[in-house]
This record gives structure tokens, C-alpha cells and sequence, in this order.
């Protein structure tokens, strides 16, 4: 039986610290990491709801589709620097979904970055677009930024 | 609802959409006409266009067959198929 449960937060936050593979020749981190990092923190935001296992089991015929994505780049980072990423998610629709990732830098809250996805669903059992999960909607509604 | 007022209900929910939907931010706002294409003209893809349908169930208070729905490219033709769905509903 699937227990009901909502993420108990207004926003998913985790942390990264850049290492020096995750730098450029100018010291600068370099511009696919934080791309890298909304896979990341959305794997991490997804695993947090306690059906992960249970869903990922009964659905295997369900693909998660990154219909878009997209990044601006504020302020630099650099090797040591601490990022604390936050996510939101904005305007839930029937089939899709957006996900809002800021990029701060946690010694002096500079926002570095930002980012959002759109998320949608497809069943290749049914072989069509399919409405957002409850499973997905138990993470998201919680944390949706208006 | 008349078929006008059908007409500007559908041209402001695509246009909240596209606003509110795509990633990319604000695009040029492109003027939605009954021979508008919303396929070929305003680039919605079928993840776009399954948001417009649901969208249009929530504004519309209709229930429509996605899949049918999905066939229908040009305006005239959504709001023809609002229009029957809203007096069977």
C-alpha cells in the first residue's frame, strides 16, 4: 500500500562544492557543471519522496522527458567555493511542469546562477504523453514558487 | 458563448502559456488569427500542445479528447470543437 505523503518543505535545497575537474583554465567553473547539477539536484529531489523505490518498480514502462532546459550564468564561481541549490517549481500544468534551480554561493549568498526544466511524461506502454504522476505532484506542489 | 468570445478565451490561454510555459523566456508575441496553424506558426510542440488541451479544459470547463484534440491545427478548428463540446457538456 502507498502511504500518502507530501515533501514536508517549501523548497528542495543541496549542496556542492566545486573541485578543481570542475574548473576551467581561467579558474573559472566551467559552464556544463551547472547544467550537470540540475540532473543532479532532480535525481536527489525525486529520491526524496519515501515511494521512490516502490514507483520506479511499478512503473518501468514511464519515461521522465527533459523537454527543455535552460541557464543563466550571474557571478563566477571558483575552486572551494561552497553552492547551496535550491528548487522550486512553477506553473504545473496537466502534462508538464517547470523546475527552478538557483545557484547561491554560500559563503556570501551570491546568487550565481540560474536555471529551469520543463518536465513532461511519456508511457511507452500506452506509447503517448501521459498527466504528471501523483508521485511527482506529491514533491512539486509543496515547493511551488508562485 | 459565442464564437468570438470562445475566439479571444482560446487566443488569451495559448498566449498565458506561451508566456508562462517555455523555458527560453519571453518570446516575440506573435498575433494568433482563426487561420493561425498552432503547429506550424507558433512552434507548439505535442507536450505543448497536451498542456493547451488541459488548459483549455480548466478555462473552457469542458472535458475534450486529448487525441482528438491533438488533430485539430488551426484555431477555427479548436474553437469549432470548444464550441460543440461546451453544448454537449
Amino acid at each position: 500500500m502507498t502511504r500518502e505523503w507530501k515533501y514536508p518543505n517549501s523548497k528542495f535545497i543541496c549542496e556542492k562544492q566545486i573541485l578543481i575537474k570542475q574548473t576551467n583554465i581561467f579558474g573559472n567553473t566551467y559552464f556544463s557543471n551547472f547544467i550537470e547539477w540540475q540532473g543532479e539536484a532532480r535525481e536527489k529531489f525525486l529520491l526524496e519522496h519515501p515511494n521512490s523505490e516502490q514507483f520506479l518498480r511499478e512503473n518501468t514502462t514511464l519515461r521522465l522527458v527533459t523537454h527543455s532546459l535552460q541557464h543563466t550564468f550571474k557571478n563566477n564561481a571558483y575552486l572551494g567555493d561552497r553552492i547551496r541549490i535550491e528548487v522550486t517549481s512553477k506553473n504545473i500544468l496537466k502534462y508538464s511542469f517547470l523546475l527552478n534551480f538557483k545557484y547561491f554561493n554560500i559563503k556570501n549568498e551570491l546568487l550565481i546562477g540560474e536555471g529551469m526544466q520543463k518536465i513532461g511524461f511519456y508511457d511507452e506502454k500506452l506509447k503517448g504523453l501521459c498527466a504528471v504522476p501523483q508521485f511527482f505532484l506529491d514533491l512539486i506542489i509543496p515547493v511551488l514558487n508562485q | 458563448m459565442s464564437e468570438k468570445e470562445a475566439f479571444l478565451k482560446l487566443v488569451e490561454t495559448i498566449e498565458k502559456f506561451l508566456q508562462l510555459s517555455r523555458v527560453t523566456g519571453a518570446e516575440k508575441k506573435q498575433e494568433i488569427t482563426m487561420d493561425t496553424d498552432i503547429y506550424e506558426d507558433l512552434g507548439i510542440d505535442s507536450l505543448e500542445a497536451m498542456d493547451i488541451v488541459g488548459e483549455i479544459e480548466n478555462v473552457f470547463g469542458i472535458t475534450v479528447e486529448a487525441q482528438e484534440m491533438l488533430t485539430k491545427k488551426k484555431i477555427s478548428d479548436i474553437v469549432t470543437y470548444i464550441m460543440q463540446s461546451n453544448s454537449s457538456n
